[in-house]
């Protein structure tokens, strides 16, 4: 390849007549164009940037608590009205009251919408108390109704509200994610770093353990490392030991790539230069190796985010992750387990479900963008 | 080629060593000893002498230090000796010889089922690329590579309960359940197999078919195709010719990440399907933290994946010489 | 050409260099061969010129570079410096503290105008962080500086604000020189600074690097497998084959009449000046040798068209020729080899 054919993906700036350069393109600003061309990414971060503010403000954009049940026991969701049942358009969306009869075989609950009842929907209502971030006493909801109960994604055999439980659910599953991936982070830079830093037989050690863990069936060995999880511990003590027992597998991709990015890297040129003119070992590291590895590594933390949180789905699904009274979307799906539940209740599943894809095709989405836009040189 | 599998045979060994490492963690980490464990199991009804309870403890040398357990353990490992299982009372080797050819019989045609589906969409998508086609093909890639192994086989049954108002899983519908074997029985249990495989292939296919696609437009990039191109060889022979033949070997060569992830979709999809592999036994031996079980199904699991991979390994190098010794 | 430099200084004397890689026992028991990259190479530079090395790529040229400014760590043999002060000192077995007041002396261009600058450091940071590290400028010093340096390699001194990916490859290069020329470096190791680049590029960074030359009086190491290049600008060369010196020569010398078959083929290779000449390029057959199993006898046997059985068995050593001229070959004095001017003599 000719050193001309390495043409700037951005337009070259402008100087102006007093020599200034107007706009100055910094390496950032490139990635950052190279992300935006990817419309389906930028829309993904846009939806999980969306997502994780549900989870801070759970509180205010959940309508009802978690916990609190109301008479419409398994109630499927209810539709969202504009006509009403004479054709009439209505400007304020309205749902309909439920009418339960029961299934004269099964016995199970039968839902019919009962168009006496007409429950306005209103943004910004009074509703059950709750604590913001924890702290601040609130009881405005973003959306609700006045009288009645509203339950967009239907109940659950207590007859709690599902999409309350599944934004309350949000804040486990999708902080799981970030927190382990940050836990991997840790683990993976330092012992990536430490393996390409020593080499010899340490950084053959680390590469057969890496070779090791990710020949391992991924589920079976979260299984085994979960069941060390004494049953009696607190929630909070479970959830931060499924943090360590999920990054203690997903550090080996970062500590991969880290040590990969990090070899290569050492024989640059440029590093080779920074040594010749006296630069110090760790000025080497953190003046030009990190910051050229660094969004190697931001890729590979987005894309092990979906992993890690079918990781915990899949554990709590199987009853050996997070257990109840936590609330997480793996737990609501362990309580659909029943073949009867998959059956006769499809919403129990479907909701969580539906929050789990579609929060792991985003990170990928984004993931797939980042890629890209890594490496902002090549065309 | 005998040296290159002498060199990985080598390689093999050591990761088998650290697996069995952490495999013997994973017996360790519950908190206080096995025995204990074992004993709380018991206590419905049999009576444990105190014998019985320091021959169990001298047998795993409980009372030395912790390298020498390992040692003994790894080494009645190799010797076939897993240990016994608290929860059944019966030997592990025993329990694995029941549970294990299913889980290989599941996973080896869906190994197959993967890659044999996966590289022919993958060309098609990359010869086609920016069609319509390439694009509803990406797109569903990219959903069912969202959708995790256990969600697809609870979607399946729902279908199954929905639209054809039959029951889904189990290894041999109700009416054949205890029926004697016949041509009907297998013939059931091969359709609930072949069931089994679609579910737990869909993510593999999904993610193999990215790769071959990516591999392939790298590779149709460059200029010899042009040449051929320009020589005026038919499009389809000249696509199978050289570039299909170079992009699929670094494809086939992703079998060391494809092979435990297939083990993984098996175990957790068979325990929702019911479908007696080693996956519901894992998973009731985690949950009553019978750890010697778990630990041999882990270390069993994972040798065989690593066998897999290295005999996934030979053939490829075998069958294509470019790649380095 | 220029006038031999006999009463020039020495400011650099490579004594018997050498750099392998590997050759440690493994565990079981198998013996890896060392790669010997540079394999005992000795010559000297004097002060001001433009000592030229050439060689096939793998012939360990670049290697021999890198140990020199020190990017490497030399396996054996010595790298005697001598600074300004009438001292001399080994540069081959300095610890990196020591090496440090020495460094800002041995400066390095290299090939790759792409990998050379750090794509998340402005021309600033590039050009400034080496003055920064040995505490020659600070602050505001450090900008007015980088601005002088990217004027004098003939770039704007506002483009440092910029970061490379703006600049072509010419460009690049011209700031790859700048970072060279912050710390006032007495010898810069030149490896192939032009042959990544447009042949219009090329001729204007050479000027550039004369025009340096005699300015700053530096001393340049240059590393090219270009033979016009090295012509054009070289003082002497050296010609290294598997990480050995060949030939070394003045330049004028060695062009027109080489002692080495090697090099004779190295220049055959060489398009004459006139197309319409008659050339019969000795085309080098076979490889480049093996650095890590090396052939018995002269290590250039295998390719050589001149060989006769001692060549075979008996590994020549380095010998003076005649004053200034040094060859590695058993049959100097009775081969008639041609030059450069020859094949275009031949021609016409």
């Amino acid at each position: 390849m000719t050193a001309e054919a390495t043409t700037p993906v951005a337009p070259a700036p402008v100087a102006t007549s007093d020599g200034v350069a107007v706009r100055i393109i910094s390496p950032r600003r490139l990635m950052w164009w190279k992300f935006r061309k990817h419309k389906l990414a930028v829309a993904s971060a846009i939806f999980l940037i969306l997502a994780y503010l549900a989870t801070i403000f759970a509180g205010f954009v959940a309508p009802y608590d978690p916990a609190s049940r109301s008479r419409n026991l398994y109630a499927p969701p209810q539709g969202i009205n504009f006509v009403d049942e004479t054709g009439q358009f209505h400007l304020q969306p309205f749902v309909y009251g439920w009418k339960m009869t029961r299934d004269l075989k099964t016995l199970s609950p039968v839902y019919v919408a009962d168009t006496t009842q007409k429950f306005p929907l209103r943004l910004f209502v009074q509703g059950e108390p709750y604590k913001l971030f924890g702290l601040i006493d609130a009881d405005r909801h973003l959306f609700g109704v006045d009288e009645g109960y509203f339950h967009l994604a239907g109940t659950d055999h207590f007859g709690r509200d599902l999409f309350t439980r599944l934004v309350y659910g949000a804040q486990i599953s999708l902080s799981v994610g970030i927190i382990s991936v940050f836990l991997s982070l840790v683990l993976g830079l330092l012992i990536g770093g430490i393996s390409g830093l020593y080499g010899g037989w340490i950084d053959n050690f680390i590469q057969r353990l890496i070779e090791a863990i990710i020949a391992i069936p991924t589920i079976p060995l979260w299984l085994g490392l979960a069941a060390a999880v004494p049953r009696d511990w607190p929630p909070l003590y479970q959830y931060f030991a499924i943090l360590v027992v999920l990054s203690l597998i997903s550090w080996t991709s970062t500590a991969r790539v880290a040590r990969g990015r990090f070899l290569a890297l050492r024989e640059q040129d440029f590093v080779t230069a920074a040594r010749v003119y006296g630069a110090s070992q760790t000025r080497i590291i953190a003046k030009h190796l990190v910051p050229n590895l660094m969004s190697y590594v931001i890729v590979t933390l987005t894309l092990a985010i979906p992993g890690i949180i079918i990781g915990e789905t899949a554990l709590s699904f199987l009853g050996v992750g997070l257990k109840v009274p936590t609330v997480s979307w793996g737990v609501l799906l362990q309580e659909s387990q029943k073949v009867q539940i998959i059956q006769f209740y499809p919403w129990l599943w479907i909701g969580p479900a539906a929050c789990v894809v579609s929060v792991v095709l985003a990170f990928n989405f984004v993931g797939d963008g980042a890629r890209d836009a890594a490496d902002p040189f090549s065309r | 080629m005998l040296n290159y599998a002498i060199r990985r045979s080598g390689q093999m060994l050591v990761t088998v060593f650290v697996i069995s490492v952490i495999a013997f963690v994973v017996i360790q980490l519950p908190p206080g000893d096995f025995v204990n464990s074992y004993l709380a199991t018991l206590s419905g009804g049999n009576i444990v002498t105190q014998d019985a309870i320091i021959a169990l403890r001298s047998q795993f040398g409980l009372d030395e230090n912790i390298v020498v357990q390992y040692w003994r353990w790894f080494t009645n490992l190799l010797q076939g000796n897993m240990g016994i299982s608290f929860q059944y009372q019966r030997t592990v080797l025993d329990l694995l010889g029941e549970r294990l050819p299913l889980t290989l019989a599941i996973t080896i045609p869906t190994a197959i089922f993967v890659y044999l589906v996966a590289i022919p969409i993958g060309i098609y998508s990359a010869v086609r690329q920016y069609s319509p086609t390439d694009y509803l093909l990406s797109f569903v890639g990219f959903i069912f590579l969202a959708i995790p192994n256990f969600l697809i086989a609870i979607i399946a049954i729902y279908i199954g309960y929905r639209y054809f108002g039959g029951s889904v899983g189990g290894l041999f519908s109700p009416e054949y359940e205890l029926a004697p074997w016949s041509l009907g029985k297998v013939l059931n249990m091969l359709q609930n197999m072949s069931l089994a495989i679609l579910i737990i292939g869909t993510g593999g296919v999904a993610a193999t078919m990215r790769v071959m696609r990516g591999m392939l437009l790298d590779e149709l990039s460059q200029a010899y195709v042009e040449t051929a191109r320009a020589k005026g060889l038919s499009e389809w022979r000249l696509i199978m010719k050289y570039p299909v033949r170079v992009a699929v070997s670094p494809v086939l060569s992703t079998i060391g990440f494809v092979l435990p992830a297939l083990i993984s979709g098996t175990e957790i999809t068979a325990t929702v399907l019911n479908i007696p592999t080693t996956g519901p036994l894992l998973l009731n031996a985690v949950r009553s933290q019978d750890m010697f079980l778990a630990a041999s199904i882990i270390f069993v699991l994972s040798i065989l994946t690593v066998i897999g991979t290295f005999i996934s390994d030979l053939l490829l190098v075998w069958a294509d010489p470019r790649i380095k010794l | 050409m220029q006038p031999p430099i006999a009463t020039a200084d020495p400011i650099l004397a490579i004594r018997d260099l050498k750099k392998h890689y590997g050759g440690k026992k493994h565990w079981t028991g198998a013996v890896s061969k060392a790669i010997r990259a540079v394999d005992g190479v000795t010559f000297t530079i004097y002060e001001g010129e433009t000592f030229g090395l050439v060689g096939e790529s793998g012939c360990g040229k670049t290697t021999l570079g890198r140990c020199i400014a020190r990017a490497l760590d030399p396996t054996d043999g010595e790298i005697i410096y001598s600074p300004e002060d009438g001292r001399d000192i080994d540069l081959a077995t300095l610890s990196p503290r020591q090496l440090k007041p020495y460094r800002q002396d041995v400066q390095m261009i290299f090939q790759d105008p792409i990998s050379s600058l750090n794509p998340r450091m402005t021309l600033l940071d590039i050009i400034g962080e080496p003055m920064v590290v040995n505490g020659l400028a600070r602050g505001k010093e450090v900008a007015r500086r980088v601005g002088e340096l990217l004027e004098r390699v003939g770039l704007r001194a506002e483009y440092m604000v910029r970061y490379p990916h703006a600049f072509s490859g010419g460009q690049r290069q011209r700031i790859g020189i700048a970072r060279a020329l912050a710390l006032n470096p007495r010898v810069i190791v030149c490896d192939e600074p032009v042959s990544a680049l447009d042949v219009s590029v090329q001729a204007q960074i050479l000027n550039l690097l004369q025009d340096l030359q005699a300015e700053k009086n530096l001393t340049y190491l240059f590393i090219a497998h270009d033979l016009g290049v090295v012509e054009y600008l070289c003082d002497r060369v050296a010609v290294m084959y598997v990480g050995q010196v060949v030939e070394l020569a003045e330049t004028s010398d060695l062009f027109a009449r080489p002692l080495h078959p090697y090099t004779e083929a190295l220049m055959s290779a060489v398009p004459p000046a006139n197309p319409r000449a008659a050339s019969q390029p000795r085309l080098l057959e076979g490889d480049l040798a093996n650095a890590a199993n090396l052939p018995p006898g002269c290590h250039f046997h295998p390719r050589c068209g001149y060989c006769v059985e001692r060549c075979r068995t008996e590994e020549p050593e380095l010998r003076e020729f005649s004053p200034g001229r040094f060859v590695r070959c058993h049959r100097a004095e009775e081969l008639r080899l041609d030059g450069v001017a020859e094949l275009a003599e031949a021609g016409a």
